[in-house]
């Protein structure tokens, strides 16, 4: 039996290629079908995102399973094997274990610890299990597989860091505000980044958005996206008196917001806090009204500062979770062991028990009137060889199971005693 | 018993600290838990005492002390599960508990004749009310310590591991506001209750001993910041350096009072 993991993804293939192989929901059952249909393999789960494509199987023969699955990714992605064996990876047995865990919790993504993965391997799962495609293996495996994951969420710091410019933005506010209930949040200017950050606070409860631009009309289109409410550019001074947070980005070439004017605000704001994000390069907000009461600025260094500061935390909780993985990983290979360690061992020793009867018996019938004694000392000799013989295999067997390699070593124990 | 309780508000301390570093939940429980056991054990440590004596545990500086890190203690408790994200208390209110109950090992007094004037009806509540009040303040000065902190770490843009332990800014405020607020009214059932056990027992409401006129200043003092709070919108940094400040005062009349002036108050 061999478990395997092959695919490709963000690190070892180029777009161009993802792109051909980034299958559809409706594709995946019939890729489904053709990979069960290779001889020898009798489970499958195939994996599709945007970042990576795999497939998870569970066959009889490594060589006939791997080429069966190069071929339908072949076939599916319309390209031949040449273009696609440099980026393929094929992960056997502990390192596919390894591998489908890493992917589940998220320090396989191109981004480490985002949350989405799990999502999409559950459904991967899910999809498979409808159509029939997965057994008592690969059950077990992605169950583990989340059980893995969710102990690194948990556990480890991985999922407390915040690595987007817009996340670390609601995360300051946060910190700032408590709850961003009830707290209002300016836009000057449009942007991506912007728009993102405030689509993230509102998501985070923050209660009123106001759009605020050059040119009316782009406000009101803004707002309208956003659900906000679009103000003319010259209300900016007096919106300041009552928002609480404000994203600034804007092309202008001077600054928007200054110091002079401030200083009156944030007299008349009673020193309220008051959350500047400038995002605008050049800067829109002139810097030395950090130092006021109750205002905290934050421009685009500052924040891709924290973000890049964070996304070491993440890479730190990431080694951290590769020795939950470990451990998580010897105990499926434990288990996978024992599924075919307990029959091998039984049936290897009723094997030998016949032989023992048969030849007994034989032997007995070759006596001449044997003894009660003598039945009995022929038995024990008989018992005592077997045992002996088989005494080192058995624990062999067992220690090699304790390591985690008995699917080789079982396969050839079957085929030396025909069991 | 003493030192094992020791050992647990350090412990607690250590895990609060060790929280803020490594963001692992456990720790955080644990330094919630180690603290919540210091606190059944103080108790334990009062409550023999009372039994022994029959007598609420406080008619030196020496117990008073203690009852102060307790009051103090029970506080940060609440405080860390009445509020989310805010255990970081834990980490430092506990030097605080630690400092005093030193000073309760230190100081000598706890073993000599009890003074019957002590035993009235209306002294219990004195010694309650005015404890109460204390560990408010104290809980009030711990907030705005936490909250200089944290405004000095955001305001220079550093996120580092304490911007991440301590609770919001808004929390940390208000917390320091509130415990204020509540404070007030039990320094003024604290010091009603005292004018009215003088009486009972010099038939006198106010001897202007120093304990009773610094307990004044103090009241004075944080009528005075509140009235600033309200009316002249001090707050954030500001109101947490007076209300830091006012604070020192409250020490100050805890325990300095009684060692530059004699008065009738032993503590």
């Amino acid at each position: 039996m061999k478990l395997l993991a092959v695919g490709l993804n963000h690190k070892t293939a180029p777009v161009e290629l993802r792109e051909k192989l980034s299958f559809t929901d409706e594709q995946v059952p019939s890729i489904l079908k053709e990979i069960l249909a290779v001889a020898g393999l009798t489970e499958a789960i195939v994996l599709s995102t945007c970042n990576r494509i795999e497939f998870y199987t569970v066959s009889e023969d490594r060589d006939t399973a791997v080429d069966g699955m190069v071929a339908i990714l072949c076939k599916f992605g319309s390209i031949d094997t040449a273009s696609l064996m440099p980026y393929l990876y094929i992960h056997e047995d502990r390192d596919a274990v390894t591998h489908v865990f890493r992917v589940a919790s998220s320090l396989d993504s191109m981004v480490i610890g985002e949350a989405q993965i799990l999502g999409q391997t559950k459904d991967a799962y899910k999809t498979a299990s409808y159509h029939s495609a997965t057994g008592p293996i690969l059950n077990r495996l992605m169950h583990r597989a989340f059980g893995v994951a969710k102990k690194v969420r948990t556990f480890t710091t991985i999922g407390l860091y915040t690595v987007s410019v817009s996340s670390v933005a609601v995360e300051l506010a946060k910190k700032i505000f408590g709850r961003l209930n009830g707290k209002n949040v300016l836009m000057m200017g449009a942007g991506e980044m912007a728009e993102d950050a405030a689509k993230y606070l509102k998501d985070a409860g923050a209660t009123k958005l106001i759009v605020l631009s050059r040119t009316y009309a782009h406000a009101a289109d803004l707002a309208g996206r956003l659900k906000g409410a679009a103000v003319e550019f010259d209300e900016l001074y007096d919106q300041l008196m009552d928002v609480d947070i404000v994203i600034c980005s804007t092309s202008a070439d001077h600054y928007l917001i200054t110091n002079d004017r401030m200083a009156k605000i944030v007299k008349a704001r009673q020193y309220k806090p008051l959350f500047f994000i400038d995002i605008s390069v050049p800067r829109n907000i002139e810097p030395s009204i950090a130092s006021f009461e109750g205002v905290f600025l934050f421009d685009i260094d500052d924040l891709k500062g924290v973000t890049s500061q964070n996304m070491k935390e993440r890479e730190k909780a990431a080694s951290e979770a590769g020795r939950f993985i470990e451990e998580e990983v010897s105990k499926f290979l434990n288990w996978v062991g024992e599924l075919s360690l307990v029959p091998t061992i039984v049936s290897l020793k009723e094997k030998f028990e016949a032989i023992r009867q048969q030849e007994l018996k034989e032997a007995l019938a070759k006596c001449d009137n044997p003894t009660e004694k003598d039945r009995e000392i022929l038995d024990a000799m008989s018992r005592g060889i077997i045992n002996k013989i088989l005494h080192e295999p058995i624990t062999e067997i067992k220690n090699v199971h304790a390591r985690g390699e008995v699917l080789k070593d079982i396969t050839l124990l079957k085929k030396i005693f025909k069991i | 018993m003493i030192l094992l309780t020791i050992f647990l508000y350090i412990l607690a301390m250590g895990m609060s600290i060790g929280y803020a570093f490594t963001r692992d939940k456990r720790l955080e429980i644990a330094a919630l838990v180690s603290m919540i056991l210091a606190v059944i054990l103080q108790t334990g440590i009062l409550l023999l005492f009372y039994r022994k004596t029959e007598m609420f545990p406080v008619f030196d500086v020496k117990y008073a002390v203690f009852m102060f890190a307790w009051a103090l203690a029970v506080g940060a408790i609440l405080v860390s599960l009445l509020f989310r994200g805010t255990t970081a208390i834990i980490g430092f209110s506990t030097p605080l508990i630690l400092v005093l109950i030193l000073v309760f090992i230190v100081v000598k007094g706890g073993t000599k004749e009890l003074s019957p004037i002590f035993n009235t009806d209306i002294f219990p509540f004195h010694v309650v009310f005015s404890i109460t009040s204390y560990g408010l303040f104290a809980l009030s000065f711990i907030s705005s310590i936490m909250y200089i902190f944290q405004e000095t770490w955001l305001k220079h843009k550093r996120i580092i591991w304490i911007t991440k332990w301590l609770p919001s800014l808004f929390i940390l405020d208000d917390l320091a506001y509130k415990t204020l607020t509540i404070g007030l009214p039990f320094l003024t059932l604290g010091i009603i209750t005292g004018a009215l056990w003088s009486d009972s027992i010099y038939g006198t409401y106010w001897n202007w001993d120093p304990k009773e006129t610094w307990s004044l200043i103090i009241w004075f003092a944080y009528v005075f910041i509140l009235h600033g709070r309200i009316s002249l919108g001090w707050r954030g940094k500001k109101f947490a350096w007076v209300s830091a400040a006012c604070f020192l005062l409250v020490l100050f009349g805890f325990m300095g009072v009684n060692f530059l002036f004699k008065g009738y108050h032993n503590f």
